[in-house]
C-alpha cells in the first residue's frame, strides 16, 4: 500500500468571501495568530457542526483573551452548546491525546466527517489530534485546513549580516518560539530502537535554530537529513538561503545530507522522506523531528502513520513570544487525508490530483 | 488490493445476463420442471419438449440437443443432493467406510468426513459431480508424478459411486479418497490470539505454498480451490511450521478455463500472503512489516503481489533470486555517497567517533589506571566532564559484532550497550497512576526485557559476523523466552529463512513491543513481571547454550543515564540491576554530574564504595593542588599520547607534537603577566598550555590542535615544523569562544522566581559575567611581581542557597562549566568547604591564566546575585575591584539579557 494514497494535494481555496465547509466537525486551536482565526470567522459550516476549540494552557500572557475570542466566536457560529474545549497543557502536552479522545468519545457519536485546523497549532498537536480523529474514525477521510500569514519573522532587513555570512551564532534571527526546553517525545510516537544504535535523524529544519540544535545535540545522530522549506513564492527565495546558513554547522560533525522541499505540498515531504526511508532503514533507526512548516507536519504524521517505528521527537520551546507571531492573513488551503483502513480507500486515490474544490 | 471492482462488476453482469433462468430454478415449481425434463444421466438424454430443455438451450445449456458440460453441472448441482442419514445411494461407499459425515455440498463436489471400515482410520471423500470434470481419472494419474516432497495432499484412491438424483435417476459419479489431515486450518491459525507470529513466516510460507504449487503448475496442474480452509498449518512439527495443501479440485472446476483455475490459485495465494502480513502486523503496532521482516523479503513481496507476477514459476523466481536484494544493496551504496556529505577533515579526529562508540572505541587511548578499573567486574559510575571520554570507555566494553579489533574478549567481557540519549527508555517514565509497586515491577520488567533482546540481537549478529559459533543446543534458550518472556509457545520455520537465534529475537521484540503497547495503553490490567533472578537465569542460559560464553561475564552498559535521557523510575530500576549481587552481569553507566539518582526502588540510597564505585575521569586527571595520587608528569604523558597515537594513525610526517606546537615558547609567568596587562602579544600557544586548557578533557584537546592545525594548513604531507604563536593562538581563543557560545544552545528552561528562563541562555550569562569578573581580578594583578589567577569561587559561608540559585549552580557542574569535586580548607575560618573551579577551556575566552592561584570568595548572597542575577553582580559585585583598577576598565563586552 502506498503512502501516496493516504492524502490528496494540497489545493488552494478559491477566492471568495465564505469558505463552505463540508465536514460536521472541526478542531482548531485558539492560538494567537491572526492566520488561526480565518476559518472560523469566514467559514460557513454545516448546520449541527460542532467545534472543538484547543486551549492553550501555558503563561504566554494574553492566551485567556483570544481564547475567549474564539469561544465566543465559535459559539455564534456553531451555538454554545456545539463548541467543545479540549486543554493543551504545557507542563504535560501528552495529555491532549487523552483529552481529546474523552471528547471525541462523549460528544463525537454524530462526528464522522473531520476537519483540523493546523494553522494555530504547534507540531506536537497536529500529530496528536491527527492520531486521534484517525483512530476515532478510521473508516472516514479528514480534511486538513491550513491558513497561511502575510508576513513571517524573520525579516530580511533582520538577517543581512547573517546572510553575507558575517555572524551565525550571536544574530540569531528573533522567533515565535523562544529557546529550547526539551524534546518531547510523545508515547505513541516513540517508534522503534533497534540494536545497531545508530541512529538517521531527519530535520525539516526551519529558523529556530536553536530548537535544530537541541535535537541534534539529544539524538547525536550519526546521519542527518536537513530537509529546508522551499517557500512558494520567489522573492522570498532569501528564507532558504537563510535557513541554510544556520543550519551549515551542523552539517560539519557528522554526514549529512540536505534536501529543499515544499513548505506547503505533503507529497513532496512524503517523496523525499520515502526515498531516504528506502535506503537508511536497514542500517539505522529512523527519527524525525517537524521543525519546519504545519504541512511539513501532517506529512510527518503520515509518514508515521505508515512506519510505525520511526520516532517522532518535537523540540520544545520554553515559551513563545507572541510579538514575535507571524501577522496577517493570506490563502487558506485543503487536503485530504484518506481513510486510515485501507479497505474504505478508494484504489485509485493515488492519482487523484486536486480532489475538492470548496 | 484483496478485492477487486472488476470481479464484482462481472457478477453483477452474470447476474443481469441469467435472471430470466436464476428466476425460474429459484420459484416454487423447479421440482416439477426438471421431472418434467427427466435427464438420464448415463444417455444424457432428457425430455426435449420440456419448459426447461427450452430454457437451457436458451442459455447455452443445451447445444445441437445435447446437454453440455456447464449445463451436465448445473443440473447436477440441482438434482445431486446426500442425506447421510439415510444414507440413500451410498451403498458403495459404504462398504469400505462407515461413520459418514458431510464436510461440504459444493458446487462442483460433495465432501464427506468417513472411517474406513477395517482400518478405522479417517478419510475424506469428495464426490465429484457430473460435469465438474472432464477426464478425472487421467487427471489423477497426472497428479501422481508430483514429487514426494510435494505437500500438497493427493488423493490415494477413486471408484465410482452411483447416486439417485432428486427425481429418482441413477447418477453414476466419481469419488475420490484423500487421507484425512489434522490440523489448525489457515484462517484459524490467522485468528489465534498469542499465535507470536515469526517475522519469517510469510517467507515460510511463500517459500513451501509456493514451491507446491510451482510444481503443480509445472505438470500442468491446478489446485483450484486454494481457500484458507483448505491450507492445514501443523504448528507442532518439532523442526518449524508446515503447510499442508488439503482438497484439490484440478480438473473437477466444471467448465471454467484452465488459465482460469491456475489465476485463481495465484489470487488466492498472494491473499493468504496478505492476510499472514495482516496479521503480523497486528502484532507489531510500532513497526512497519517493512522493518519487521526485513527489506530483502519485503522486495520480493513486493514484486509477488505485482500485476507482473503471473504464474508460480515468476513466484519461485522471487522466492530464489537474489538479483533485486544485489540491486538494492549498490543502488543503496551510492544513494549514501551521493546525498550524504563527508565532513571536511577534523585533521586529528574522525566524524564517526562523535557519532558512532564503535569508531571511537577503535581510537581509544585509555588511561590505564582508569581503564582497569572501569572495566572490573563490579558495578561502576563513569563520570566526568563533557568531553572527557566517559562514553568511549564504557563503550569499549561493549560487544560490537561488526569490529574487527575488540578492547575486550567477549568470551570474558561480554557489554551489552545501551546509548540512552537515543530515547529508548523515555516513553517508559512512570505515569501517574501507578503506585510505587507497581511502577517498580513493571519499570524492572521493561527494563529487563531490553537487556534480553538486546543481549539476543548481539549474540545473533555475532552469529551472523562469525565471530560467535552458532549454538547447537537451543532448547534451554527457548524454554527460557518461551516460560519467561513469551509465556507462550513460540513458532519455527525453515532454518535456511531463520535460525533459532534469529527467531528467539524475533519473538522477544515481538514480547517486547507488545509489553510496552499494553503498558502505554493500559491495557495491561493484569502484566506477568519478569525479576531479577529471570535475568540472572536468562544470563545462564546464555553462558550454557553458547561455548564461547560459558564463562564471559556480562556487563550492563547504561550510556548517558541521567535525566533527562532515562526518566527517575528507569534510573531506580537501574539501581535494583546494581544491587542485585551476583556473579553473572553488573551494571555500569555513565552520566552527567548530578543527574542520576542513586536510589532504589524501595528507596534505599547505594553507597559509592559499597554498592557501586564512581570513578571520576576529570578528577583523576587532575593536576592542581590537592589533586588525585598520580604524578602529573604521567598525566601529560598520557595526554602527549593521545595526539601522537593519532599522529601515528593519521600518517603525520612526525609523530610527536611538539614538533608541530613546541612548548613553553611562552612561559606561563610571561603569559599571565602579558595577560594582565592585556598585551596584544599574550599568545596561548605550546604544547602545556595547550593541554592545561583542554583541562583534562581529550576531546578538547583534539578539538584545539585540530583546530590549529587547519589554521595553519597542517596535514599529514607538512614537514613537521613550529606553527606561529599567532595561528595556534587564534586557534585556541576561537575554540573557546566557540565552547563559550554553544552554551547559550544548551536546551532546557529554569525558573526564577516566577519566571520561566531559557538554561542556556542563563548558563551562558552565568559564565560570561564569572569569566568577565576572573579577569577584572587578573587585571589587577598588574604590575605586581607574583601576578596570581583567580580561577575558583569559594562559599566563605555555609548556609544553603535559594533553589533558583542552587537549581543553577547544579547546571553548571552538570554541564561542565563548574568543577565542583574539591573541598578546601577556605582562608576565612579554616573550615573545609566546597569550591568551584571554571574550566579552563574556557580561559582564552576571557584572557585569563590557566593556574588556579586564589579562589574569588563569595558570601551566600554575593554567590546567589552572580547565579540569579549575572548583570547585577556584574555592576555591583565588582565595585571595590574596579574602583582599585586604573584606569577604568573596558568591562562586560558581552551582551546580557536585557529583560531582566
Amino acid at each position: 500500500m502506498s503512502i501516496n494514497q493516504l492524502f490528496s494535494d494540497v489545493s488552494q481555496w478559491a477566492i471568495s468571501d465564505h469558505f463552505e465547509i463540508s465536514c460536521n466537525a472541526i478542531i482548531m486551536a485558539a492560538g494567537f495568530e491572526d492566520r488561526a482565526f480565518k476559518i472560523l470567522d469566514e467559514g460557513r459550516f454545516r448546520s449541527n457542526s460542532v467545534c472543538i476549540l484547543l486551549r492553550f494552557r501555558n503563561g504566554v500572557e494574553g492566551n485567556g483573551i483570544m481564547f475567549k475570542k474564539y469561544f465566543s466566536r465559535a459559539s455564534e457560529v456553531f451555538g454554545p452548546d456545539n463548541v467543545f474545549t479540549v486543554d493543551l497543557p504545557s507542563d504535560e502536552p501528552s495529555f491532549l491525546s487523552k483529552n481529546l479522545f474523552e471528547c471525541l468519545r462523549e460528544n463525537g457519536s454524530q462526528v464522522n466527517d473531520i476537519a483540523v485546523d493546523v494553522s494555530g497549532m504547534p507540531a506536537h498537536a497536529i500529530c496528536q489530534v491527527l492520531r486521534c480523529v484517525r483512530e476515532f474514525r478510521p473508516d472516514e477521510k479528514q480534511s486538513i485546513l491550513y491558513t497561511a500569514a502575510k508576513e513571517y519573522l524573520p525579516h530580511k532587513r533582520d538577517c543581512v549580516d547573517i546572510l553575507a555570512r558575517k555572524n551565525t551564532i550571536d544574530l540569531m534571527p528573533d522567533s515565535l518560539a523562544l529557546e529550547m526546553s526539551e524534546n518531547l517525545l510523545l508515547d505513541e510516537f516513540r517508534g522503534y530502537r533497534s540494536e545497531n544504535a545508530r541512529s538517521f535523524l531527519a530535520i525539516f529544519a526551519g529558523f529556530e535554530v536553536h530548537r535544530s540544535a537541541g535535537v541534534i545535540d539529544a539524538i547525536n545522530p550519526s546521519m542527518l537529513l536537513l530537509m529546508y522549506g522551499q517557500p512558494g513564492e520567489k522573492q522570498n527565495a532569501w528564507r532558504i538561503e537563510l535557513s541554510k546558513i544556520l543550519h551549515e554547522k551542523f552539517e560539519t560533525g557528522r554526514r549529512a545530507a540536505k534536501e529543499e522541499v515544499s513548505t506547503l505540498q505533503i507529497r513532496e515531504s512524503i517523496n523525499i522522506l520515502e526515498e531516504y526511508y528506502h535506503f537508511m532503514i536497514d542500517d539505522y533507526d529512523m527519527i524525525l523531528s517537524p521543525v519546519g512548516s504545519k504541512m511539513q507536519t501532517v506529512a510527518s504524521y503520515l509518514f508515521w502513520e505508515q512506519y510505525g517505528e520511526i520516532q517522532l521527537t518535537f523540540p520544545i520551546p520554553i515559551g513563545y513570544n507572541p510579538d514575535n507571531r507571524p501577522k496577517g492573513v493570506s490563502g487558506s488551503y485543503i487536503a485530504t487525508l484518506y481513510p486510515k483502513s485501507t479497505i474504505f480507500r478508494d484504489p485509485a486515490a493515488d492519482n487523484h490530483e486536486v480532489l475538492e474544490k470548496l | 488490493m484483496i478485492y477487486s471492482s472488476q470481479n464484482s462488476e462481472n457478477t453483477n453482469e452474470l447476474i443481469r445476463v441469467h435472471q430470466e433462468l436464476l428466476d425460474v430454478l429459484s420459484s416454487k415449481k423447479v421440482g416439477q420442471l426438471l421431472k418434467d425434463f427427466d435427464l438420464k444421466w448415463a444417455e444424457k438424454s432428457y425430455n426435449k419438449s420440456s419448459k426447461l430443455a427450452e430454457l437451457l438451450a436458451k442459455f447455452g445449456y443445451i447445444l445441437n440437443g445435447k446437454v453440455t458440460r456447464a449445463g451436465e453441472l448445473l443440473l447436477a448441482r440441482l438434482l445431486l443432493h446426500i442425506d447421510i442419514i439415510d444414507g440413500e445411494g451410498l451403498e458403495e461407499i459404504g462398504r469400505k467406510y462407515e461413520d459418514l459425515v458431510i464436510v461440504a455440498q459444493g458446487k462442483n463436489s460433495i465432501v464427506i468426513f468417513a472411517l474406513h471400515k477395517i482400518l478405522k482410520t479417517p478419510f475424506i471423500l469428495k464426490i465429484i459431480r457430473p460435469g465438474a470434470s472432464e477426464n478425472l481419472e487421467a487427471s489423477m494419474s497426472k497428479l501422481n508424478q508430483l514429487g514426494t516432497t510435494n505437500s500438497i495432499v493427493k488423493p490415494i484412491d477413486i471408484f465410482p459411486v452411483t447416486l439417485k438424483d432428486g427425481v429418482g435417476n441413477p447418477a453414476n459419479v466419481m469419488c475420490l479418497v484423500f487421507p484425512y489431515i489434522d490440523g489448525t486450518t489457515f484462517d484459524q491459525f490467522l485468528q489465534t490470539e498469542n499465535a507470536y507470529l515469526n517475522a519469517q513466516l510469510v517467507m515460510s510460507f511463500a517459500k513451501q505454498v509456493g514451491n507446491d504449487l510451482y510444481q503443480l503448475e509445472g505438470i500442468g496442474a491446478y489446485h483450484g480451490d486454494l481457500h484458507e480452509a483448505n491450507i492445514i498449518v501443523d504448528t507442532k512439527a518439532a523442526s518449524e511450521v508446515t503447510f499442508r495443501i488439503i482438497d484439490i479440485s484440478f480438473d473437477a472446476m466444471g467448465s471454467r478455463p484452465f488459465e482460469e483455475c491456475r489465476n485463481t490459485d495465484l489470487t488466492n495465494f498472494k491473499q493468504h500472503l496478505w492476510r499472514l502480513l495482516a496479521a503480523q502486523r497486528k502484532n507489531v503496532p510500532h513497526m512497519s512489516l517493512r522493518k519487521y521482516i526485513g527489506t530483502i523479503n519485503y522486495l520480493k513481496l513486493v514484486e509477488i503481489f505485482s500485476a507482473e507476477t503471473k504464474n508460480f514459476s515468476d513466484v519461485m523466481r522471487i522466492i530464489q533470486g537474489e538479483t533485486h536484494h544485489q540491486n538494492y544493496i549498490s543502488a543503496k551504496k551510492s544513494f549514501v555517497d551521493n546525498n550524504f556529505q563527508v565532513p571536511k577533515t577534523f585533521r586529528l579526529q574522525r566524524y564517526e567517533e562523535i557519532t558512532d562508540p564503535e569508531v571511537a572505541v577503535k581510537l581509544l587511548v585509555p588511561f590505564e589506571p582508569l581503564m582497569e578499573k572501569v572495566s572490573d567486574f563490579s558495578n561502576v559510575y563513569v563520570s566526568g566532564n563533557r568531553g572527557s571520554g566517559k562514553s568511549t570507555y564504557l563503550a569499549s566494553l561493549a560487544f560490537f559484532p561488526g569490529t574487527t579489533e575488540e578492547t575486550f574478549d567477549f568470551r570474558e567481557t561480554f557489554g551489552i550497550y545501551f546509548p540512552c540519549r537515543q530515547g529508548e527508555f523515555r516513553t517508559l517514565r512512570r505515569k501517574s497512576d501507578w503506585d510505587d509497586r507497581y511502577s517498580s515491577d513493571i519499570t524492572i520488567t521493561a527494563l529487563i526485557l531490553k537487556v534480553i533482546r538486546r543481549t539476543l540481537e548481539l549474540i545473533c549478529s555475532g552469529e551472523r559476523s562469525e565471530k560467535i559459533k552458532p549454538s547447537q543446543n537451543t532448547a534451554a534458550m527457548r524454554d527460557f523466552v518461551e516460560r519467561v518472556v513469551i509465556k507462550g509457545p513460540m513458532l519455527s520455520v525453515d532454518k535456511k529463512l531463520q535460525t533459532e537465534i534469529e527467531n528467539l529475537v524475533s519473538s522477544v521484540i515481538r514480547a517486547e513491543m507488545s509489553f510496552t503497547q499494553n503498558l502505554l495503553e493500559e491495557q495491561n490490567s493484569n502484566p506477568k513481571f519478569i525479576s531479577t533472578s529471570d535475568l540472572i537465569e536468562f544470563f545462564h542460559v546464555i553462558r550454557k547454550c553458547y561455548e564461547q560464553l560459558e564463562s564471559t561475564r556480562f556487563h550492563i552498559l547504561f550510556d548517558d543515564a541521567g535525566s533527562p535521557y532515562l526518566p527517575v523510575n528507569i534510573q531506580l530500576a537501574i539501581n535494583d540491576l546494581i544491587l542485585t549481587s551476583n556473579s553473572v552481569f553488573c551494571v555500569k553507566l555513565s552520566a552527567e554530574k548530578l543527574t542520576f539518582n542513586f536510589m532504589s526502588s524501595d528507596q534505599k540510597v547505594l553507597e559509592n564504595g559499597q554498592d557501586y564505585f564512581e570513578h571520576n575521569i576529570s578528577q583523576m586527571l587532575s593536576t592542581g593542588p590537592g589533586s588525585g595520587e598520580i604524578d602529573p608528569k604521567e598525566i601529560e604523558k598520557y595526554f602527549r599520547s593521545i595526539i601522537n597515537v593519532r599522529l601515528k594513525h593519521f600518517e603525520y610526517r612526525s609523530n610527536e607534537i611538539v614538533d608541530y606546537l613546541g612548548d613553553e615558547i611562552i612561559s606561563y609567568e610571561n603569559l599571565i603577566r602579558l595577560l594582565s596587562m592585556a598585551a596584544r602579544n599574550a599568545y596561548y600557544c605550546g604544547w602545556t598550555t595547550i593541554w592545561n586548557i583542554a583541562d583534562r578533557t581529550p576531546r578538547n584537546l583534539l578539538e584545539i590542535v585540530s583546530e590549529i592545525f587547519a589554521s595553519a594548513n597542517v596535514d599529514e604531507n607538512t614537514t613537521p615544523e613550529l606553527i606561529p604563536p599567532i595561528n595556534q593562538n587564534r586557534a585556541i581563543r576561537s575554540i573557546s569562544e566557540k565552547r563559550l557560545n554553544s552554551l547559550s544552545q544548551i536546551p532546557g528552561g529554569v525558573k526564577i522566581g516566577t519566571r520561566e528562563f531559557s538554561l542556556g541562555r542563563k548558563l551562558f550569562e552565568v559564565t560570561s559575567v564569572l569569566g568577565s569578573v576572573l579577569r577584572l581580578y587578573l587585571k589587577a594583578e598588574k604590575g605586581k611581581k607574583r601576578r596570581l589567577q583567580t580561577l575558583a569561587i569559594e562559599r566563605n559561608d555555609i548556609t544553603p542557597l535559594h533553589n533558583d540559585a542552587e537549581t543553577i549552580l547544579r547546571a553548571l557542574i552538570t554541564f561542565g562549566v563548574l568543577d565542583s569535586g574539591k573541598l578546601g580548607y577556605a582562608r576565612d575560618d579554616e573550615v573545609k568547604k566546597p569550591y568551584f573551579v571554571l574550566n579552563k577551556i574556557y580561559c582564552p575566552a576571557f584572557g585569563l591564566a590557566y593556574r588556579r592561584d586564589v579562589h574569588l570568595r563569595l558570601s551566600r548572597n554575593k554567590m546567589e546575585m552572580l547565579l540569579r542575577t549575572p548583570e547585577v553582580f556584574s555592576r555591583q559585585g565588582t565595585r571595590r575591584i574596579r574602583e582599585e583598577v586604573e584606569p577604568p576598565l573596558d568591562l562586560f563586552t558581552r551582551r546580557l539579557s536585557e529583560k531582566e
